[in-house]
């Protein structure tokens, strides 16, 4: 199999990362150890069952979550526009403001709680685009229209005084698209950019991100629920469970050998078409207390396969297929 | 005895006036068999969730008629009509905005039998046990609250109240589409299995196609408040008649397939463009 052996710099290497909430329950460990690359112009998605630490590890190294009670450990080297790359866990308030929004866009979840309601979308995207010197008052309303056509909004010039609530779901997670993308950021952060759509309009907005990907040479990061959309789009797909990678590799690895029984059970779980006049198992279990996790391997309780070793030893990173970029962390990789 | 528990004939429903005006539900006709499960398909804003609140006359339709369980439950005034209430139930999309968060699970539980003045404090908290047990809770946690408890039990703990005043019909509307694949799973298969030993039946509105093709017995398709297609769940994905849903059965994404990822990464090769994967630094 051909792989890309050039050792082009990661858009953004985040080793060791470390996310825990103080609480009254005790320590909550969101994000266990995760490790992760993106490289230039490559889509890497993060899936797993809800609560496995997939947003908070992208709002933590980017300081959108409160402080007060959590503890960030770890490095998240960035590679900005000047082809520096700089620890976002060790930059400055002030530094860091001036990435998020410029080099690092976000698409969120949901679309109308991240959009001003009180404000013209157009007036939105111009005020980051004029915050980061990325346009002047003279031709940021030029620059708005263009990018909202290039997203795909009929009439550009009249949208540009639209509201929020005047705009479909999915032209509302256009405008959000158009505003993540108005500073030419080097990467794309999306939580669940489609889980609010329906069928048509998914498939409208992912082939629009894939194709501002090429267009502007971006990488993007897709958090989603969705197993087939992570497939289908994504390069290299980052399994996590209860807030540590359980398996790591290409979408084909992923789909040809899965190597992970927890991989393996989440994709059996899903819902897809043709599953009709058969019965679908979810995932036996819940996700642990992220407050008391399990010992050893932190699936073990629900693993059909678990034995001693996997209730007392966290499992190494295993190579699957002899492939050293497909990993799983089991002891018994399938 | 009817075959159909509920027939709907009919239904009209608009919002706003003059050019404003949205005709949210243009004439809708429904009939399902007791024990059965009629999946509502559509794109956002195509009528789904008004033609079920209708149904339920959680809002006043404009037009048509509705027979619950062979009886004429439209155009009678609401005082009349609120008996039926107790045999009709909806479960909502977001299972943690639909629980009360100052009031236990087992309280939010018992609570419809409390307002309907069913059996005593005792014979209550029975059935409370009884319907966490079967929504696969421990009955033990019924003095805990919503928060302590994950999205997919939080819409078991929905169900369990939506079940408390045994009733016949329930309108799911978007139930499962904020959950997990796997919670998902679980959650479907609950409704499916209580519909076998309950003898359910469900107006199940949902957009995630997988779903309603893996548990209705037959599926309506809206378009714009209308009628697009309304057949047996195999007809409509086997062999879809309109241009509609042909393309939205189409746009769903399928899990793909080895061949069909190794075809891609050739034709990304050829073009120049090799795969960088999520490369691990552990690899070292
Ligand atoms: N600000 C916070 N304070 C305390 N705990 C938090 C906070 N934010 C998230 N958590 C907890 O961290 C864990 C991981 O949450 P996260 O939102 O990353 O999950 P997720 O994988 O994105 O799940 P989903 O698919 O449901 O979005 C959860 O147990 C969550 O309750
Ligand atoms: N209370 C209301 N007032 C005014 N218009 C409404 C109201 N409720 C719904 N509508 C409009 O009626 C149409 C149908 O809405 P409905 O919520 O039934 O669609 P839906 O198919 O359930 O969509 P979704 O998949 O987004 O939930 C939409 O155009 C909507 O904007
Ligand atoms: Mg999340
Ligand atoms: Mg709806």
């Amino acid at each position: 199999m051909a792989r890309n052996s050039d050792a082009s710099a990661p858009v953004l290497d985040v080793q060791g990362l470390h996310v825990a909430f103080r609480g009254e329950a005790g320590l909550l460990k969101a994000v266990d150890g995760l490790d992760l690359r993106v490289e230039p112009g490559e889509v890497l998605g993060i899936v797993g069952e809800s609560g496995s630490g997939k947003s908070v590890s992208m709002l933590s190294i980017t300081d959108l979550i409160k402080k007060e009670n959590r503890d960030t450990s770890g490095t998240a080297s960035f590679l900005g526009r000047d082809l520096v790359a700089r620890d976002l866990l060790k930059m400055g308030k002030e530094e860091l403001g001036r990435i998020r929004g410029k080099d690092i866009g976000f698409v969120f979840q949901n679309p109308m709680s991240s959009l001003n309601p009180t404000m013209r979308i157009g007036a939105q995207i111009a005020e980051g685009m004029l915050h980061h010197g990325e346009a002047t008052r003279a031709d940021v309303k030029e620059k708005v229209v263009a990018l909202l056509d290039k997203v795909g909004i009929r009439e550009p010039e009249k949208r540009y005084i639209a509201y929020p609530h005047e705009l479909s779901g999915g032209m509302r997670q256009r405008v959000m698209i158009a505003m993540a993308l108005s500073c030419n950021p080097k990467l794309l952060i999306a939580d669940e950019p489609t889980t609010a759509l329906d069928v048509t309009v998914e498939k409208q907005i992912l082939e629009l991100m894939m194709k501002m990907k090429d267009e502007l040479g971006l990488s993007i990061i897709m958090i989603t629920h969705n197993l087939p959309v992570a497939l289908n789009y994504c390069d290299g797909i980052l399994v996590m469970y209860a807030g540590k990678v359980m398996e790591t590799g290409t979408a084909l690895d992923l789909v040809s050998h899965p190597g992970h029984p927890y991989t393996k059970a989440l994709f059996s779980s899903n819902l897809e078409l043709g599953r009709r006049g058969t019965r679908v198992e979810p995932i036996k279990g819940n996700i642990p207390a992220l407050t008391h996790l399990p010992s050893g391997c932190r699936f073990h309780p629900r693993c059909p396969m678990a034995t001693d070793k996997c209730r007392n030893e966290v499992p190494p990173a295993m190579q699957s297929a002899g492939l050293s970029d497909h990993l799983t962390f089991c002891h018994y990789p399938l | 005895m009817s075959d159909f528990i509920l027939e709907a004939t009919d239904i009209r429903k608009t919002f706003g006036k003059g050019d404003r005006a949205v005709k949210a539900v243009d004439g809708i006709s429904v009939r399902i068999r007791r024990g059965k499960t009629l999946g509502i398909l559509g794109e956002s804003g195509s009528g789904k969730s008004t033609l079920g609140r209708c149904i339920l006359r959680l809002i006043e339709p404009d037009g048509g008629t509705i027979k619950f369980d062979g009886k004429t439950v439209s155009g009678i005034p609401q005082s009349q009509f609120r008996p039926n209430r107790r045999n009709m139930q909806m479960i909502f999309q977001n299972p943690f905005s639909s629980l009360n968060p100052k009031m236990s699970i087992g309280e939010a539980i018992e609570d419809p039998m409390r307002i309907w003045k069913i059996g005593d404090k005792e014979s209550r908290r029975k059935r409370v046990t009884e319907l966490l047990d079967m929504v696969g809770i421990n009955p033990r946690r019924s003095a805990a609250y919503p928060y302590e408890f994950s999205g997919g039990q939080q819409q078991r703990i929905n169900i369990a109240r939506a079940l408390s005043l045994d009733p016949k019909f329930i309108v799911c509307d978007e139930a499962v589409s904020a959950l997990d694949v796997s919670i998902q799973t679980q959650i479907v298969n609950l409704l499916m299995d209580l519909q076998k030993h309950l003898g359910l039946t469900y107006l199940f509105i949902s957009h995630n196609l997988g779903v309603v093709e893996y548990l209705a017995d037959d599926v309506l398709i809206m378009q714009h408040g209308k009628l697009v297609e309304y057949a047996p769940t195999e007809e409509i994905f086997k062999n879809p008649r309109s241009e509609y849903t042909r393309n939205l059965i189409a746009s769903v994404p399928a899990m793909p397939t080895a061949a069909h990822l190794q075809a891609k990464e050739a034709d990304r090769i050829a073009r120049g463009k090799g795969l960088a994967s999520a490369r691990s630094a552990v690899a070292g």
